[in-house]
């Protein structure tokens, strides 16, 4: 059976149950609920950025369902995004971020993690000035404090 | 959010992201992030610890004072000499021992390094703690060279001068001219926990009685009750230690929350810690302890943090508290050089030039096995459980049940004396070899290596390469890496049954190595410990200098190197320098 969500500006998408699952939010909801054709309400999705989370969970509709992993998992690296997802994320920063935002708020584990792998493959690598260029961050750090900083970090820099 | 993306970051892009912003260097800041990036990186901890910490800090009184901040500092100097008083981090059970005990190391300090960039480092930290915690833990030699900020040296007066002790009571009667008797101990460079080997009992306290225990002890006859042999503290005991008793204040205002207050492990620090101890081992900075040993060459040795097991060429085992430096026990009982032994919990299995393998109560010395069979000296063993493995100047492995003392196997195929022998453990991952049958290694004067069912006793595969004798393996996994008398090391593919690559740099036979997280150290009889990185086969640090003749075994953890030789010395080559390991 369809469900029917509806972003902030107020679209409907039709999607498959299955498909809707993936938002652990909507699950939730919908087990509460019970069975119901009633529209899910989603006031913090616009219209684009839920157009591209559907085509993210359509994608991975068969995926296994991922067990919650401790943050010491030692394999949680950023260079280990499938292709598919790589391609997917491959949007402006201003989407990338938007779509990190609603899977956070849907409640998408998968891709809350690959939208900040992408973010994280961004930052790497990069000076801070680089960063700040980056991302739009205007630097509020006195010389000094910004001294004091890199001389606390100094053991991190290479060997 | 923010922090569930940093989590995907390596340290030193962290640091990029923390002078971003203000904004941006809190999230970088976060415990959480550097958590997840110290167990990424496959570093440990002691978990154990870790829990004990956190729940006994919370009843911990003490600890709580010590979380004023900086202006109750004069308080901390006189808790802190107080605390000291208490031989911080040494065994419980030892208290009582402990008053009599001043130790018997050498004069001993020296760091390699002349001024490492490190040590500015440790001026900075994460709280305005850290400077404390930086002067504490200087190494004694390099205190001067070491800006210690507004600290006066005073205030570390324990720390930083040896302290002369008298000469030993007339209780080493037996080994009269032996260095035992040394009249100078330093403590080590490390922290509290490992090192708190500064006594509280004045410099006029007489050396440890232990020459008492060093006469004749096969029987294990003592006049009065031997002091228990250093063990683990036991965290989940009930009388287990409150960490105010045992670590030193530093370390406790280092692992707090800062908003909160509570006890908390800080990440961050621990990373630090671990990243300079890495940068310890690279670049060869370490400081240095020597145990004056036997009387004679010393065969091998084998440690924990808690003590030294040594047997040597005066017939003799000895057990050395690694704290102090202090004999423990000598037990007698070969009527030859013991030339390997192992130990586990309980027992202690050796093998000697008598010919003969004897298997004791680690604790009494008392001998509850003696297999013999061999024709010859018993050059190497390994044991696990109720099994022994052994090899011979007689050519030959045998392998050996203890609690009956049957021999079970012989793997007879070695041309010359077989030098040194490895087996599966129960709890290995299976052998690449078809089959995947548990397997003996063993290595020989023939220059060959032969692998070996454990089960059927069939010789599975020779490796040769070697142009001269084989002195010392390990095996795991798929790696075999020799050491030989052609002076090379060469590490082997088992499962190609060649060898992958060659080190060169020995300038003597090379008798004794390890490898483990990288690394690679082999022991020589040109007098020198090599470091070398696996992967590339670079020689990365040359211990030289400090042994003075043929170096007989060594055995590696993640901070130090323990080392024997034919110069009747122990040496502690200690890389936790400046570094706080009291969680790893």
């Amino acid at each position: 059976m369809p469900v029917i969500l509806v972003s902030s500006d107020a679209q409907e998408f039709k999607v498959d149950k299955e498909v809707a699952e993936r938002s652990i939010l909507i699950k939730n909801m919908l087990e509460d609920v019970g069975e119901s054709d009633s529209p899910i309400p989603l006031p913090n999705v616009t219209a684009a950025v839920l157009t591209k989370v559907i085509e993210y969970c359509e994608h991975h509709r068969n995926d296994p369902v991922q067990v919650p992993d401790e943050t010491d998992d030692p394999r949680k690296r950023s260079n280990d995004i499938e292709e598919w997802d790589m391609k997917f994320m491959q949007v402006d920063q201003e989407m990338l971020f938007e779509i990190i935002l609603a899977a956070n708020y849907l409640d998408i584990k998968p891709l809350l993690d690959v939208g900040c792998k992408t973010v994280a493959n961004i930052i790497k690598g990069k000076t801070p000035e680089e960063i700040r260029k980056a991302f739009n961050i205007v630097n509020d750090f006195t010389p000094e404090e910004e001294a004091q900083i890199k001389k606390e970090n100094e053991w991190a820099e290479d060997r | 959010m923010l922090v569930h993306l940093l989590s995907f970051l390596d340290a030193k892009t962290l640091v990029n992201v923390a002078l971003v912003s203000k904004a941006w260097n809190k999230f970088a800041s976060d415990n959480a992030v550097w958590r997840g990036l110290y167990f990424r990186h496959g570093w440990t901890v002691n978990h154990e610890m870790v829990d004990w910490y956190i729940n006994a800090a919370e009843q911990d009184e003490e600890w709580a004072m010590t979380a004023r901040d900086v202006q109750s500092r004069v308080r901390f100097e006189s808790e802190l000499s107080v605390s000291r008083g208490k031989r911080k981090m040494a065994d419980c059970d030892m208290r009582d021992a402990r008053d009599q005990d001043c130790g018997d190391y050498e004069m001993l300090h020296d760091v390699h390094d002349e001024r490492s960039p490190l040590y500015d480092q440790y001026q900075d930290g994460l709280f305005h703690t850290h400077q404390h915690f930086a002067a504490e833990s200087s190494p004694t030699a390099l205190s001067e060279d070491v800006d210690m900020g507004h600290l006066s040296a005073d205030e570390y007066d324990e720390s930083s001068s040896p302290i002369s002790i008298p000469p030993s009571s007339p209780t080493s009667r037996n080994t009269s001219a032996s260095p035992e008797q040394s009249p100078s101990f330093s403590p080590s460079g490390t922290f509290p926990r490992r090192s708190s080997s500064t006594p509280s009992a004045s410099p006029a306290t007489t050396a440890f009685p232990d020459a008492s225990f060093s006469t004749d002890m096969s029987g294990a006859k003592f006049d009065t009750e031997p002091p228990p042999i250093p063990r683990r503290i036991d965290f989940q005991a009930m009388n287990a230690p409150s960490p105010s008793e045992i670590l030193s204040p530093d370390v406790l205002r280092i692992h707090r929350d800062p908003a909160t207050h509570r006890a908390a492990i800080n990440w961050k620090f621990l990373c630090k810690q671990r990243r300079m101890l890495e940068q310890n081992w690279n670049r060869g900075i370490h400081s240095v302890k020597e145990v004056p040993g036997h009387t004679e060459g010393i065969y091998c040795i084998q440690f924990d943090d808690q003590k030294i097991v040594s047997g040597s060429r005066d017939n003799t085992i000895k057990i050395w508290d690694m704290e102090t430096g202090a004999c423990r026990r000598t037990y007698v009982g070969h009527s030859a050089s013991v030339l390997c032994l192992q130990y586990d919990e309980d027992r202690i299995v050796s093998g000697s030039s008598d010919a003969t393998i004897n298997v004791w109560d680690l604790n009494t010395g008392k001998v509850l096995q003696r297999l013999c069979g061999h024709a010859d000296s018993v050059l190497s063993l390994r044991f696990e459980k109720d099994t022994v493995i052994s090899c011979s100047k007689d050519r030959t492995v045998k392998i050996w049940k203890i609690s009956t003392g049957e021999m079970l196997k012989t793997l007879v195929g070695h041309r010359a004396a077989v030098n040194a022998v490895q087996f599966s453990p129960e709890s290995a991952a299976p052998s690449p070899l078809p089959g995947s049958p548990r397997v003996v290694v063993s290595a020989s004067g023939d220059k060959s290596i032969k692998i070996w069912s454990l089960e059927t006793g069939e010789c599975l595969r020779t490796l040769e390469g070697h142009t001269r004798g084989i002195a010392c393996i390990q095996f795991e996994g798929n790696v075999i890496v020799s050491g030989s008398s052609d002076k090379t090391i060469k590490i082997w593919d088992i499962t190609k049954g060649e060898c992958v690559k060659t080190l060169i740099g020995h300038e003597g036979l090379v008798r004794t190595l390890q490898f483990s997280g990288g690394r690679i150290i082999s022991g020589s009889y040109d007098e020198t410990l090599k470091i070398w990185e696996q992967e590339s086969g670079r020689l990365l640090a040359d211990l030289d200098g400090r042994h003075s003749h043929r170096v007989f075994k060594l055995q590696f953890n993640e901070s130090k190197i323990v080392s024997c030789s034919q110069d009747q010395k122990i040496i502690i080559w200690d890389f936790a320098v400046g570094i706080d390991t009291t969680f790893f």
